[in-house]
C-alpha cells in the first residue's frame, strides 16, 4: 500500500507481507509487528539516558536476539520505550522489493497515527489501548476508520530511528579493534614510507653534489666511458714505460753490445743494437715481447717489437 | 542512519594496509637501488677524479713539463715546440748522465707520451696535451 508523498518523499507502511513497486525515495512507517513497545518509569531526565537502561528493562520480555532501543519522553520520568531487531527490519525492507538506498527515514507506527484511536490499513486493524498501538483482529473492528487516502493528512513525527543498513555478522567491537590495529599499521607504514622517501631524496642530493664536486658528466654511462678511455691511456703508458725500462736493462743479461737508438710510437718500438750477440738479444726481447721484424746491417741490428 | 557497513570500512583498511606494505616494499627497493647508485657514483667519482688529474688535465701536464725543464739541465740544448694538441721537446746533450736523468724524469711522471726517440746524444719526445 502506498501513502502519498509528503515533502516529495513517499510514505510507506511496512508490514511483514508488504510488497512495493517504486524506485523513489521513501519514508517507512513500521507496523507494530517489528518492534516491542512498553511504558517505563525511569528516573532519568533524557531519553538518551533511558535508552542505556532499556536492555535490562526489556530483558524478561524479549525473545533471544540482538536488539536496538529507542525511547520517547512522555511524562516526567515516564518514557515510551521501543526495542527492535535491526536485521528483521532490514530483511522486511528487502523482501518488500525496496532497495536500501531508497529508504530516507524509518518511523514507528506507534508515533505516527496518534490522531486516530483506531484504524485499518491494508486490511489490518489497529487501535490504541492505554496509549500503546496494538493489532486487532479484523472481526473486532467493523467500524474502524480505513486509511487509504490520508497521505496529505499524515504528518510524520520527529521520532525517526537509526538502523544499521547492514547485517551485523561481526561484532562491532571486534571491527573497531581490528580497524584501530590496521590504522596503527597504516600510520606506521606511512611514517616508514616518508622516512624511506627522505632517504631516497638524500641519496639523490648526494649524487648531485658528487657530480658538481667532481665535475662528473651528466650520465653514469658517459662518466664510465671517459674513465675507460683514461684507463686505456694509463695502461698504454705503463706498458710503454715497462717496455723501455726492460729494453734499457738488457745489459743485466747480455754483457756485450750497445743500444744505439730506441724509438717508440703508439704500441711499437724500434730498437737498434750494435755489436751485440744476435741470439742472446733476440731471446731477451722474446721473453716479454713479440718481434715484428728485424734488419741487420754491418754490426748493427734493428728490431721492431710490439708492446 | 548507518548506511555504510563497518565491515566494508574494515576491508578498506585491510586493502590500504596491504597496499601500504607493497608501497613500503617498493620504496625499500628504490632506496636500495639509490644507495647502490650512490656508492657506484662515489667510487666512480674517486676514480674519475684521480685519472682526470693524472692523465687528463692540460694545465697539470704543462706544469709538470715546466717543472722537469726547470731542473738542473743548464748544459743541455732544449728545443720546445707546442700546439694545442701536443708539446714536442728535443733535448740535446753530449752528457749521457744528463740524458739519462732527463729520460728518467720524463718516464717517471704521468705524461701521455705519443712518441719518444732516444739516441746517444738526444731525446725527442712528443707529449699529448
Amino acid at each position: 500500500m502506498n501513502f502519498l508523498s509528503s515533502k516529495n518523499i513517499q510514505k510507506l507502511f511496512l508490514h511483514k507481507n508488504s510488497s512495493f513497486d517504486t524506485k523513489k525515495k521513501v519514508n517507512i512507517i513500521l507496523s507494530p509487528e517489528f518492534y516491542w513497545v512498553r511504558t517505563f518509569e525511569i528516573p532519568v531526565a533524557k531519553p538518551k539516558d533511558a535508552v542505556k537502561l532499556l536492555p535490562t528493562l526489556f530483558e524478561d520480555i524479549l525473545p533471544l536476539d540482538e536488539y536496538s532501543y529507542y525511547a520517547i519522553k512522555s511524562d516526567e520520568n515516564s518514557f515510551i520505550c521501543f526495542a527492535y531487531s535491526n536485521d528483521k527490519i532490514l530483511n522486511a525492507i528487502k523482501n518488500s522489493n525496496l532497495s536500501l538506498s531508497q529508504v530516507n527515514n524509518i518511523f514507528f507506527a506507534q508515533n505516527e497515527f496518534l490522531e486516530y484511536e483506531s484504524f485499518v490499513i491494508e486490511d489490518i486493524s489497529f487501535a490504541y489501548q492505554d496509549t500503546i498501538l496494538i493489532k486487532i483482529p479484523n472481526k473486532f473492528a467493523p467500524d474502524f476508520k480505513k486509511i487509504d487516502d490520508l497521505n496529505s493528512n499524515i504528518k510524520l513525527s520527529k521520532n525517526k530511528i537509526n538502523i544499521n543498513y547492514y547485517s551485523s555478522y561481526i561484532d562491532k567491537k571486534m571491527i573497531f579493534v581490528l580497524s584501530v590495529l590496521l590504522m596503527v599499521v597504516l600510520t606506521a607504514n606511512f611514517s616508514k614510507g616518508l622516512i624511506l622517501s627522505g632517504e631516497i631524496d638524500k641519496n639523490s642530493d648526494k649524487i648531485d653534489s658528487l657530480k658538481q664536486q667532481y665535475k662528473l658528466l651528466p650520465t653514469i654511462m658517459q662518466t664510465k666511458s671517459v674513465i675507460n678511455k683514461l684507463k686505456k691511456i694509463e695502461n698504454k703508458q705503463i706498458k710503454l714505460r715497462e717496455a723501455i725500462s726492460y729494453l734499457f736493462n738488457f745489459k743485466k743479461s747480455i754483457k756485450k753490445g750497445n743500444m744505439k737508438r730506441i724509438k717508440a710510437v703508439n704500441n711499437k718500438i724500434e730498437i737498434v743494437f750494435e755489436n751485440i750477440n744476435k741470439a742472446q738479444i733476440k731471446n731477451y726481447i722474446q721473453k716479454k715481447y713479440k718481434i715484428i721484424s728485424f734488419q741487420e746491417q754491418f754490426n748493427a741490428i734493428k728490431y721492431e717489437i710490439e708492446i | 542512519m548507518n548506511r555504510i557497513n563497518p565491515v566494508y570500512i574494515l576491508l578498506l583498511f585491510a586493502v590500504l594496509c596491504f597496499s601500504s606494505f607493497s608501497v613500503i616494499k617498493k620504496k625499500e627497493e628504490q632506496l636500495s637501488l639509490s644507495t647502490k647508485r650512490l656508492n657506484e657514483y662515489k667510487s666512480l667519482a674517486t676514480t674519475y677524479n684521480i685519472l682526470k688529474k693524472e692523465w687528463g688535465k692540460k694545465e697539470e701536464i704543462e706544469k709538470t713539463i715546466n717543472k722537469i725543464l726547470k731542473s738542473n739541465f743548464r748544459d743541455a740544448n732544449i728545443i720546445q715546440e707546442q700546439n694545442s694538441k701536443y708539446i714536442k721537446i728535443k733535448f740535446i746533450s753530449e752528457n749521457s748522465k744528463l740524458l739519462s736523468k732527463f729520460t728518467n724524469k720524463l718516464l717517471n711522471h704521468k705524461l701521455i707520451i705519443n712518441k719518444i726517440e732516444i739516441l746517444k746524444n738526444s731525446v725527442t719526445v712528443e707529449i699529448r696535451l
